[in-house]
């Protein structure tokens, strides 16, 4: 037999409708409110940081992309060859030459000896050392390697001074690091002193690995850049074509003697 | 007449009363409900605001990468130079102070006095060693008066005296080495410095040592073994 005071579902729903619809309400909004709206508000939340995050990146994006698209007209980048050639990406030996003998025949010196220790002349050398710090030059910074030149020049005393202001002025970036003056070693046809110089120099090239992302912005050039790069405008270049085959192999008579006849 | 007793009236005079109670909790429920279900919507369209801002933002960036990655070489192309500016910026930085260190000393000794060597080669990127070249004791003599005249100290801080020697052309070679201060060039003197002869400043063991502070170039090339011809 049912208890008087046991709770009978039909007689609830018959006579408490409204309270039955008002608990189902109920608890459909707490289920909202819990399952439904804090989850939203959460992800909006989330949304909105992502959102807040990602609109520098966009913007820095389009930052790039606009100077990469202006780059390319700048009469800074125009010069790229002039920074190349005061710094290439390889041991400029022969830019070196070239640049030295161009300067001597401007200025009237003798370079009477000289000596060079290059190592390995590849360019793949020069991006072996960048990435094995220990077999880098002592005092070479981390971007730069160089390569070090000993010569005697003879010429008179005016001769020589232009050499040494112009050995400063050629690409391959070149400084001096000693220099001794000797004493008057003769005279020249016009019966002017001449005098010996040793020095030694150092000749620059460049060995940092560059690395980049898509989102790293563009580098952005200083005064003191703008300052070197027209200071570089007045600088000697060899000139040289680059180098990107061996020539003269598979000749047969390298050095052109003519072929011996015997007679008998 | 018998007397009637109403069961039911009472009992439906507490159901309209609990009903009553109920239709007004209802319509409460109702108004937290729409208001629940109103934020509900609210937060659901910010949302899909939210995700279609940043799928858009996310969209622009991708299309943005691919035109960047598209212009690679020409990206490749401006951070080589602009690395090997700075490079390059740096090398005649440090080389523009030596070159107006040297410029100065080449003329502040007067004609009489030439430089004979030079050396840069010091592991410091701050340190110029010279020998400078005077052809009597008496033009060598105006040349340490040159030294410690203010107008010197006042560039350069740092200035060691060493290797005073006489050659056989009669004339006299000493050797300056100099302390630029920073690489922004000569300096006012630093009153903190070291004076000039006071031994310990220089920390290079390949540069050698200065001379006492009471030198006199005069009594040391008289008192010397090579003697001295006027």
């Amino acid at each position: 037999m049912t208890s008087f005071n046991e709770f009978n579902i039909s007689i609830f729903l018959a006579t408490r409708k409204q309270m039955a619809t008002a608990i189902v309400l109920g608890v459909s909004a707490v289920g909202l409110l819990l399952f439904g709206l804090v989850p939203q508000v959460q992800q909006v939340f989330d949304l909105r940081a992502e959102l807040d995050k990602e609109t520098p990146k966009l913007l820095q994006l389009e930052r790039k992309l606009t100077d990469l698209e202006n780059v390319k007209f700048t009469p800074e980048f125009g010069q790229a060859d002039l920074v190349d050639a005061a710094l290439p990406s390889k041991k400029p030996l022969l830019e070196l030459m070239m640049s030295l003998s161009s300067i001597a025949v401007e200025t009237g010196v003798v370079i009477q000896d000289f000596e060079i220790s290059p190592g390995q002349i590849a360019s793949d050398s020069a991006g072996l050392e960048a990435i094995q710090p220990t077999v880098r030059a002592r005092g070479a910074s981390a971007a730069v390697g160089y390569l070090e030149f000993e010569m005697v020049i003879e010429g008179t005393f005016s001769q020589v001074q232009d050499f040494l202001i112009l050995i400063e002025k050629i690409s391959p970036f070149t400084t001096i690091n000693t220099l001794t003056l000797g004493v008057q070693a003769a005279t020249n046809a016009e019966n002017e002193p001449l005098i010996e110089s040793r020095l030694a120099t150092k000749t620059y090239f460049f060995t940092q690995p560059v690395k980049t992302t898509v989102e790293a912005p563009l580098p952005k050039l200083n005064n003191q850049d703008i300052a070197v790069l027209e200071e570089l405008a007045s600088f000697v270049s060899s000139d040289l074509p680059e180098q990107d085959e061996v020539l003269g192999g598979g000749l047969e008579d390298l050095f052109n003697v003519e072929e011996l006849n015997f007679e008998n | 007449m018998s007397k009637t007793i109403n069961f039911v009236g009472e009992r439906r005079k507490r159901l309209d009363l609990t009903q009553r109670k109920d239709y007004e909790i209802l319509k409460k429920v109702v108004y937290v409900f729409v208001a629940v279900f109103a934020v509900f919507l609210i937060a659901l369209g910010t949302r899909l605001y939210y995700v279609f801002q940043v799928r858009g933002v996310l969209d622009e960036q991708d299309t943005i990468r691919q035109v960047i990655s598209s212009q690679q070489q020409t990206e490749l192309d401006y951070n080589v130079f602009a690395q090997k500016l700075k490079q390059l910026t740096e090398l005649f930085g440090v080389r523009k102070d030596k070159q107006e260190a040297f410029e100065f000393f080449s003329q502040v000794f007067g004609p009489e006095v030439i430089i004979s060597e030079i050396d840069y080669s010091s592991s410091s990127n701050d340190i110029l060693q010279f020998t400078v070249q005077a052809p009597s004791v008496f033009v060598m003599e105006q040349v340490f008066a040159t030294l410690d005249s203010p107008e010197v100290k006042s560039k350069f801080a740092g200035i060691s005296k060493s290797g005073l020697s006489r050659t056989s052309q009669a004339s006299y070679n000493l050797t300056l080495t100099v302390i630029l201060a920073t690489p922004g060039g000569p300096v006012a003197a630093d009153p903190n410095a070291p004076a000039s002869n006071e031994p310990g400043e220089l920390s290079d063991p390949a540069i050698p040592g200065p001379l006492d502070a009471d030198f006199d170039p005069a009594r040391e090339i008289l008192e010397s073994d090579e003697g001295f011809t006027p």
